[in-house]
């Protein structure tokens, strides 16, 4: 969901602040005995909202809020929204707290830009809400964005019928494993469990087998699985186990709830070889005879070598063709900023996928090198603010990019510092 | 008088002759050079080839394929125009699914979106043409909602004369292409207007490792991928 900036006119007086997350924050819960109390080594865990349903949209202002309970958040004339995670609500559980589920929201201040804290409530603790105000778009001319509504339809698949989600496929059958057999069909090879990634081999004249299976006729193909400690993964299976993830019921994993705040540091685990605030590196260095501007720093390293999250978030886009036989993966990190991880191999790296959550110096995925052998290996690295929606590439401005594009150099030499006591 | 008539009719065959020559266009200072309509420029020097519009009709079926020996020929042939034809700006999405349906290619459109980064449409093909193979093309929306390609390729069968056969295709495909922008052995890459590159590539073990949408073995080395992408990054000097 976009972030956009909100403008909040409440009577005589206009208020304007940015919902975007932001990561420095402390994270609160609300106790019954203290009020708001800091967290201790708080986790995320899955959210519990019943009855809180009526706070999940829209701006909650805190009038007032009537509490004899020692609270170490003030919360009268706070506004909070809930905070939500690729449409997926955020909770946390604490330790020294209760173990519960906390829902989480932002705590904002009046005429200030940034979130002052997050607060957890628990489905139990709806008494907080008392002498609040809702505010929705209507009713109350909030600039809002509904927090779980997806971006607006595109023209993108006008006209045509598509499947949820990329066309990555998996084994779906109702049983826990499915045989692999051999190109006879008439041995079995080995066999994996349900819900494998599986890749259809596509030969240059296109075959198929059928095969009688306990009195039912069958189509084969051959497919390939990754890497196996037993060496061989390609086999032939029935055609009708092979199906799309998004239409394999239970194949779809839980997203999971955003990280809460984490420290940021470089992408890469060694110095780039080169500067990458000069030459074509740089950020809008030159590009198509001066026809465009380069969009991101180039951090030369060496092909293979792992590319890091530059702090916590979520992966909302798994790889995708980039550029010259390299690939891109884009995070949404705590805060809201989203980086563009270009140029980076097709190898995936353990644990990363669309919809998880990845840790901040998290292997994300593997340093490329583009076809033409133009340059040395690099990370390509591009970063948005998160305050507008849409495709990161676009057109209508020299950088070709979203509006929202950063330029990450200063950042980058921050984090660089902060991680190898100098920088360029 | 007599020479005033005779004047008045070699005028008026002369004005006859050339309205049925030329109509009622103006003369052009290529027609009367006799020199084509099409200025092609080379795109190495970042001016950018003028294309005529209509010199491929989208909507028009695809030339109809030859029964030719070679097959994987012909097949490498209207990938190349496919990729030419639906990567141009303002061609929708569903004029490619359409195409790929009519010639039989059974294709499948997944459509992955959040809510930052917007809508990715990819088309793969289940059935594509000898000799050709794992058809991808990848679809982002602008930020008015109109739709583009960001990358779109396939690849064709390896053989000793593939490469060849493939440069070929593409600079019969693409009118106007100028001199390539890198040319290797191996790789061969053309900057097109619009800040797009096609580009083809004999496939190393290297470049067929940890495909995320293909599946490959040792047996498909030397195997050749025809791409047109975003010059998202365009490294140069």
């Amino acid at each position: 969901m976009q972030r956009l900036l909100k403008c909040v006119l409440l009577g005589f007086m206009s208020v304007c602040f940015n919902m975007k997350l932001h990561a420095e924050v402390p994270v609160y819960v609300w106790t019954d005995t203290a009020g708001a109390q800091l967290g201790q080594n708080c986790q995320p865990t899955q959210p519990l909202v019943n009855g809180l349903e009526a706070y999940l949209e829209g701006v909650i202002e805190v009038v007032h809020l009537e509490s004899h309970l020692p609270s170490a958040l003030p919360l009268s004339g706070k506004f909070l929204q809930v905070v939500d995670a690729n449409g997926q609500l955020s909770a946390v559980s604490c330790a020294g707290n209760d173990p519960k589920s906390y829902l989480l929201f932002d705590v904002f201040s009046p005429e200030q830009l940034t979130p002052v804290a997050r607060l957890g409530v628990h489905a139990s603790q709806i008494e907080l809400f008392r002498q609040v105000r809702l505010h929705s778009a209507e009713d109350a001319e909030v600039q809002i964005a509904a927090p779980f509504s997806v971006a607006p339809s595109s023209r993108l698949i006008e006209g045509v019928t598509a499947i949820d989600g990329s066309l990555n496929q998996v084994i779906c059958t109702t049983s826990s494993q499915l045989n692999v057999r051999d190109e006879s069909l008439n041995k079995i090879l080995f066999t994996v469990p349900r819900f494998s990634d599986v890749k259809v081999v596509q030969s240059w004249d296109q075959q198929d087998k059928k095969k009688v299976v306990n009195s039912k006729s069958y189509t084969f193909i051959r497919v390939q699985f990754s890497a196996r400690p037993t060496g061989k993964n390609e086999g032939w299976v029935a055609e009708s186990y092979v199906t799309v993830r998004s239409n394999c019921p239970g194949a779809v994993a839980t997203p999971q709830p955003l990280p809460i705040a984490s420290t940021w540091q470089f992408p890469t685990n060694k110095r780039p070889s080169s500067n990458y605030k000069t030459g074509m590196r740089r950020f809008q260095a030159s590009r198509g005879g001066g026809s465009r501007y380069h969009a991101a720093c180039d951090l030369y390293r060496v092909k293979d070598e792992a590319a890091v999250a530059v702090t916590a978030g979520e992966v909302i886009r798994d790889k995708y063709y980039f550029y010259q036989g390299t690939y891109a993966l884009e995070v949404r990190h705590t805060g809201g900023r989203v980086v563009r991880y270009g140029e980076i191999t097709g190898k995936k790296a353990t644990g990363v996928s669309a919809g998880r959550s990845v840790k901040a110096g998290q292997t994300i995925g593997y340093i490329g090198k583009v076809n033409s052998g133009c340059c040395t290996p690099m990370l390509h690295f591009e970063m948005y603010s998160g305050t507008a929606t849409g495709s990161l590439t676009q057109s209508g401005n020299k950088f070709q990019r979203r509006k929202d594009l950063l330029d990450p150099s200063a950042d980058l030499t921050h984090w660089e510092k902060l991680k190898f006591g100098q920088a360029y | 008088m007599k020479k005033q008539i005779i004047f008045s009719l070699f005028a008026t065959i002369l004005i006859t002759l050339l309205w049925s020559k030329y109509g009622t266009e103006p003369l052009k200072p290529e027609l009367r050079k006799g020199k084509p309509t099409t200025q092609t420029r080379s795109l190495n020097s970042g001016r950018v080839a003028q294309i005529e519009a209509t010199q491929f009709k989208v909507e028009a079926p695809l030339p109809q394929r030859r029964p030719a020996a070679e097959p994987a020929l012909n097949s490498l042939s209207e990938m190349s125009r496919t990729l030419f034809a639906y990567t141009r700006p303002g061609i929708p999405l569903k004029d490619l699914v359409s195409y790929l349906q009519r010639s039989k290619q059974e294709p499948q459109v997944g459509h992955d979106r959040n809510p930052y980064t917007g809508d990715m449409a990819i088309v793969r093909v289940k059935t594509p043409l000898p000799g050709t193979r794992y058809f991808h093309a990848q679809y982002f929306a602008d930020s008015d909602g109109t739709s583009f390609v960001q990358h779109m390729s396939f690849e064709y069968k390896p053989g000793p004369e593939a490469m060849r056969q493939a440069i070929a295709a593409v600079k019969a495909s693409f009118p106007g292409l100028g001199a390539p922008k890198t040319a290797k052995p191996d790789f061969i890459e053309w900057a097109l207007p619009e800040g797009r590159t096609v580009w083809i590539k004999k496939m190393a073990a290297e470049d067929l490792a940890d495909d995320p949408y293909n599946a490959y073995g040792p047996r498909d080395i030397g195997t050749i991928r025809v791409a047109i992408e975003s010059d998202v990054h365009g490294h140069e000097g």
